[in-house]
Formats: C-alpha cells, sequence, structure tokens
C-alpha cells in the first residue's frame, strides 16, 4: 500500500504515475475507499491531463458516488433537523457527517454510508419516538437478540432508516459501549461540543472528535476501511496543529481514552508519517500497553491498514486476531462467551 | 491477440497465474480464477476479445476461487467471486462459476461506473439506429433482445444502456445474453445456429442458458451509436403485438425510474436523459410473439 501511502502523504506524485502504478493505486483505494479524496486531490493540483483516461473514468466514477452519498447525508441531517426542531437538548453529529456539516478537511471526497448522531443518555428514548413518528423505522430484519443487545449493551440505539431514502441513522448516548473496558463519560463530550453556525446540531470539539475517531477505529472489529478513519485523524491534527497537540494527551485521560489515542498516533506516525511535537509525543508515548501487546497490535495494525500486497489485501488470520481483540475489550469475559455462541449458531444455522 | 487465438490450457494456466486482461465495452476487466470450466465457457462466449496487455490499467480486478478445504472441494465444492478483497456475494455452486462471473461484474459495473448514466436495458443497433428497450426483469428483455441480434441486428448489451455524459452516445457493453427457463428453447427454434453455453439448473432465476455475443458485436465494441428509438417491450402470453406511441414525459418518467443511477448522477443525469428523450422516439410495446415482436421493431427502424 506504499503507492496509496505516497500519493495521500505528496499527492503532487498522482501526475507522475505509471500505468501499471495505476493499476495498483485503482485496487489499494478502492479497497480503503479513498478513491473520491484522491480526485479531490487531482482536481485541486490541476493533475487532470496527466492522468490516463482509464484511471481517470474511475475516479470520476467515485467522485460521482461520493457527492451523491454527501448530498444524501446532507439531506437526512435537514430532514432530522426539521423533526427536532422543537427539541432543546445538544444534538451532535459524529464522523463522516460531522465533516461535511462542519466543513471539515476530512470532508473532502469522503464517502459515508450513514449517520451518528449523540444525544444525552436521557433523551434517548424522546428522539426515538419522535423520529419513529415522522417516518423513521427500524430495519425489519433485526433479530430480538439484536434488538435487546443494543438496547440494553450497546452505546446506541437499533439503527432506522426513512424508507423513502434508506439512509442510515444510528443514534448514539455514548461513543463506547457500557459493557467496555474503555469508559468514557458521555456528558464532558456534551459539555465540550460546539454548536454550528445556523444549526441544530453541534458536532466535538477538535480533541473530542480526534479522540473519537480513534476509539471508534480501534474498538471496530476488524479495523477495517481503517486507512480512511486515519486519513481523516491526519487532517484534524492538522488545522491548528501545535495548539491541537498539546492539549490532546490531557483530554485523553480526562475522557479515559488513553490507549485508543496511543494506538492512532502510533499508526498515524508508522503509516502517514504524521509530524507529532516531540513533548506532546512524550505524554502519549506513556500510554502505551505492555511490550508484547504493543509490538503485536503494530503488526496487526500495519497489516491490516496498509497491506503490501494487492493481490491479499484481506489478511484472515490478522482479522481474526484483532477480531477476539475487539470483543475482549467490549465486554467481560462470560457476557463475550454467551454473545459469541448465539453468534456462531446463528450463522451456523443460516448456512446449513 | 484475441482469446480464442490461446489454447485454453495456455489461457487456463495464466487465469491462475497473471490473470486475463480484457476489456468489456469501455471497462477493462482483469479475471483471475483457478476453475478450469469458468475458463472454457469465458473462451467460448467471448473468443472475439481482443486480450489487453499484461501492465495495462484495469479497472475491475476480479477472481473468481474455489473455496479452499479438502472437505469443501469434494462435499458441496463452491466458487467465491471478490474484487481487492470485497467479498460482496455468498458463494455459488462450483459449477455456477460462469453464472457467478457474469453477474459478479455486472454488479461492480453497475454500483459503481456512475461517470455514465446506466439504463437498466438492452441495447442494439441497425444502420446507424441505437434502439433502447428497457426494462425490468421478467418482461422478456433478454429474448427480445437475442432475437433481434439474430436478425441483423448489433448486440451492444443485454443489460445495461450506457450513455456517455459528454455527447450522449450509447457505448457498447457485449456480454453474453443470459436466457432464462422458456427463452432457451424460444431462442435455440428460433435461432438455430445462435451458440449457446452450458444450461445452469436452479439458479435464482431458474435455469439459465448464456448466448455467446455474436462476432460483429465484439468486434465493434468501441464503435459507439447514435440513440434514436426507445421502446418498453413487455411479453404477455398470447398477446396481440402491439406498438403504440409513448408521450415524452411518460418516457421520461419511466426511463428515470429504470436507471441504474439516475439520482446518483445528479445534474449530469438529468442532463443526459433530458438529451435522450429530446432526440428519441418513444414507445411501448405489448407482444406474446418474439417474431412478430422483431418485425415490428424492424419496420419501426426503416420508417426512419
Amino acid at each position: 500500500m506504499s503507492l496509496l501511502i505516497d500519493v495521500i502523504t505528496q499527492p503532487q506524485k498522482l501526475g507522475k504515475l505509471s500505468t501499471e502504478e495505476w493499476d495498483q493505486l485503482i485496487r489499494f483505494s478502492r479497497y480503503a475507499k479513498v478513491t473520491a479524496s484522491l480526485h479531490e486531490q487531482i482536481e485541486k493540483l490541476g493533475l487532470k491531463k496527466h492522468i490516463p483516461q482509464n484511471a481517470l473514468n474511475f475516479l470520476e466514477a467515485e467522485q460521482a458516488r461520493s457527492q451523491f452519498m454527501q448530498l444524501q447525508a446532507t439531506r437526512e441531517l435537514h430532514e432530522i433537523e426539521q423533526t427536532l426542531k422543537t427539541t432543546d437538548y445538544p444534538i451532535i453529529v459524529l464522523k463522516g457527517a460531522a465533516y461535511i456539516a462542519g466543513k471539515l478537511p476530512p470532508a473532502s471526497g469522503r464517502r459515508l454510508s450513514d449517520i451518528d448522531l449523540m444525544v444525552p443518555k436521557k433523551h434517548l428514548s424522546e428522539i426515538e419516538q419522535k423520529l419513529l413518528e415522522a417516518g423513521w423505522a427500524t430495519k425489519d430484519d433485526l433479530s430480538d437478540y439484536d434488538q435487546n443487545y443494543y438496547r440494553k449493551w450497546s452505546h446506541e440505539i437499533p439503527p432506522i432508516h426513512h424508507p423513502l431514502r434508506c439512509f442510515e441513522v444510528d443514534i448514539h448516548h455514548n461513543i463506547s459501549p457500557p459493557t467496555s473496558s474503555i469508559k468514557t463519560n458521555a456528558g464532558l463530550l456534551i459539555e465540550a461540543a460546539t454548536p454550528l453556525a445556523n444549526s441544530r446540531f453541534s458536532i466535538l470539539c477538535p480533541h473530542d472528535m480526534f479522540l473519537h475517531s480513534a476509539t471508534h477505529l480501534f474498538m471496530n472489529d476488524e479495523l477495517r476501511g481503517g486507512l480512511r478513519d486515519l486519513m481523516d485523524m491526519h487532517l484534524l491534527s492538522a488545522v491548528n496543529s501545535t495548539e491541537f497537540w498539546s492539549g490532546l494527551p490531557e483530554r485523553a485521560k480526562q475522557l479515559g481514552l488513553e490507549r485508543p489515542l496511543y494506538y492512532a498516533v502510533s499508526a498515524l506516525r508508522d503509516i502517514l508519517n504524521t509530524q507529532v511535537p516531540d513533548n506532546a509525543l512524550e505524554s502519549i508515548n506513556q500510554f502505551s500497553p505492555n511490550r508484547l501487546s504493543e509490538q503485536l497490535m503494530k503488526r496487526l495494525i500495519n497489516r491490516q491498514l496498509a497491506p503490501s500486497n494487492p493481490e491479499q489485501l484481506q489478511a484472515p488470520f490478522t482479522e481474526l486476531l484483532l477480531f477476539i481483540r475487539s470483543h475482549w475489550i467490549r465486554m467481560p469475559p462470560k457476557m463475550l462467551l454467551k454473545h459469541l455462541t448465539y453468534k456462531w449458531w446463528k450463522n451456523f444455522n443460516s448456512q446449513n | 491477440m484475441k482469446l480464442s487465438d490461446i489454447s485454453l490450457k495456455e489461457l487456463s494456466i495464466k487465469a491462475k497465474k497473471e490473470g486475463i486482461r480484457f476489456k468489456t465495452g469501455p471497462f477493462p476487466v482483469r479475471l483471475k480464477t483457478d476453475i478450469p470450466t469458468l475458463i472454457e465457457t469465458f473462451r467460448s462466449m467471448y473468443g472475439q476479445t481482443l486480450l489487453l496487455g499484461d501492465h495495462e490499467i484495469s479497472q475491475f480486478h476480479i477472481s473468481i476461487t474455489q473455496k479452499p478445504g479438502l472437505l469443501r472441494r469434494w462435499l458441496k465444492p463452491q466458487a467465491i467471486f471478490s474484487i481487492d478483497g470485497i467479498k460482496p456475494f455468498e458463494p455459488y455452486p462450483l459449477s455456477h462459476a460462469f453464472p457467478l462471473f457474469e453477474w459478479g461484474l455486472n454488479w461492480c459495473i453497475g454500483t459503481t461506473a456512475h461517470n455514465n448514466l446506466m439504463l437498466h436495458s438492452a441495447v442494439v443497433e441497425k444502420n446507424g439506429i441505437g434502439l433502447i428497450l428497457p426494462a425490468m426483469p421478467g418482461s422478456g428483455k433478454s429474448t427480445l433482445c437475442a432475437g433481434l441480434t439474430n436478425r441483423g441486428w448489433r448486440l451492444l448489451s443485454d443489460e445495461f444502456g450506457i450513455i456517455r455524459h459528454s455527447d450522449g452516445q450509447l457505448l457498447p457493453i457485449p456480454r453474453a445474453v443470459p436466457l432464462k427457463n422458456n427463452s432457451i428453447d424460444i431462442i435455440r427454434r428460433y435461432a438455430p445456429k445462435a451458440i449457446l453455453g452450458p444450461i445452469y439448473e436452479g439458479t435464482r432465476k431458474g435455469d439459465v442458458s448464456h448466448m455467446a455475443p455474436p462476432p460483429n458485436s465484439l468486434e465493434n465494441q468501441e464503435q459507439t451509436v447514435t440513440p434514436k428509438i426507445i421502446v418498453f417491450p413487455k411479453y404477455q402470453n398470447g398477446a396481440k403485438t402491439h406498438l403504440t406511441p409513448l408521450t415524452k414525459s411518460a418516457a421520461f418518467t419511466r426511463l428515470t425510474n429504470n436507471a441504474f443511477n439516475y439520482q446518483i448522477t445528479m445534474e449530469k443525469g438529468f442532463q443526459s436523459m433530458a438529451r435522450l428523450i429530446e432526440s428519441s422516439q418513444c414507445y411501448n410495446l405489448i407482444s406474446g410473439d418474439l417474431d412478430e415482436a422483431v418485425m415490428t421493431l424492424q419496420e419501426l427502424s426503416e420508417q426512419k
């Protein structure tokens, strides 16, 4: 993937690739879902005339798709805003939709397939009720077990969508599950959130936005699509860089997100060569796990986020280890055993 | 070099090692597979297709491999489709690897190639007249398309009406025409010379057999066509053949609902759609007889 990383970190190189390199880049960028961002860079730098037609067709197709997804997300937010106009508690837009609503650098060419919102827990059922009454619906293929799992053990309610638009909306009350070994005080996130101009919505403050992306990535089952999340963090950290880094370790401590921050920064430096000021780095390095875990995680993360062979983009064994790890930190052992047994049984039945 | 210039054995080795690169319409594709029956059918369907060099760009790198595992190889062997590490479908039975390839590649195109407007339609051409046949599954589109193709029309596509935004031209993407259930016998009787592949029983759409795209269709796949006539076909058992003009506004609405990516392509899609409808004659066709339907469309194109 060094080719993809090269053009992400030095976009000028997009104008100097051979056809063989383009052939590979198409594969890496499809896998990492960052093609439209590359197209944005090409337009910005005026490199279009240096791109072979076959590659350009692919880039333009992906750009059309990301533009449409962004339009869908913007429309959906607008509809939600209309429905929740009369409420008065904070409603925070998270991740992709937040970058778009807040016009932040990661929005450029970004794809997104759902909208993530966060509200104070005590308003969760009220907001769900309001949206359901206004036509949004829970997906009907969700089993009772899944429904119950979401409501009891997860940090979000079952996903909803409006049947006319079918754009998924996830409503959270925190950024990590209550069962997880990582516990965050959602009140602190909500308190520090920034209201958007002329909008019913807020977005997380820059530090929290970065920490949420890190937490989301390193709690995720297999770190799939992780390079794009890493790109988001890379771009977020470059806004007011010095100020940003100096306060970040302290904020991570307040929120109990030291470990995700450590992994994110380590991956950012390894993979995207992100520049981190020395004093911030020193503090962040103290959040490292024991040496064995640290070495193992580093290998898994690098293999999963930046595979080097286009013929072997998927790494089943790495994914399995990451899957085990993500579940291990997400819930206590007894609960995990019950959950996995149920999932295995369901999977076994559907296959046979 | 054409696919048919290479022996089956050599082609199978190439497919397994570096993959076969070829162009289907505007899309350069690379197919990698370790399944010999897939290559055999692939070669018999697309023999006239030119091979691309190993160092050229492919937009879709498709891999179809036999599911590993000792037991799997003996008991219900399966084929898995993947594109760049993404596996969008459940495995197919190994013997259905070719339909999996066709379906999978269509899926890749239909869900991602949004730099053009894509209609869900068959497209044929005769004397420079592009005829678009948009239809929902089950309307007899494939049968009619195969019928026309065996009466002097050039096959552009059985599935995709690809409209280039810049000039409104139809881009051919000649592919094997999947005939379903009764259509297989109908086309066998209607065109005994047509080349049909193996019959795949019990697919999602019942029994399927593919008709090979005629050689001239593959050889001229770079030749774009100006769309002139749009006919919405509907097969109705026992119905008398009936062609009725359709207002432009009705045709516009129906065609937008029929397109793969009218919404996704936004303003460009609207412009292309509007130009297409404005410059085309639009009709409804109801028919219960393939021969009559083909002759009706033949007469219609000659009036132009």
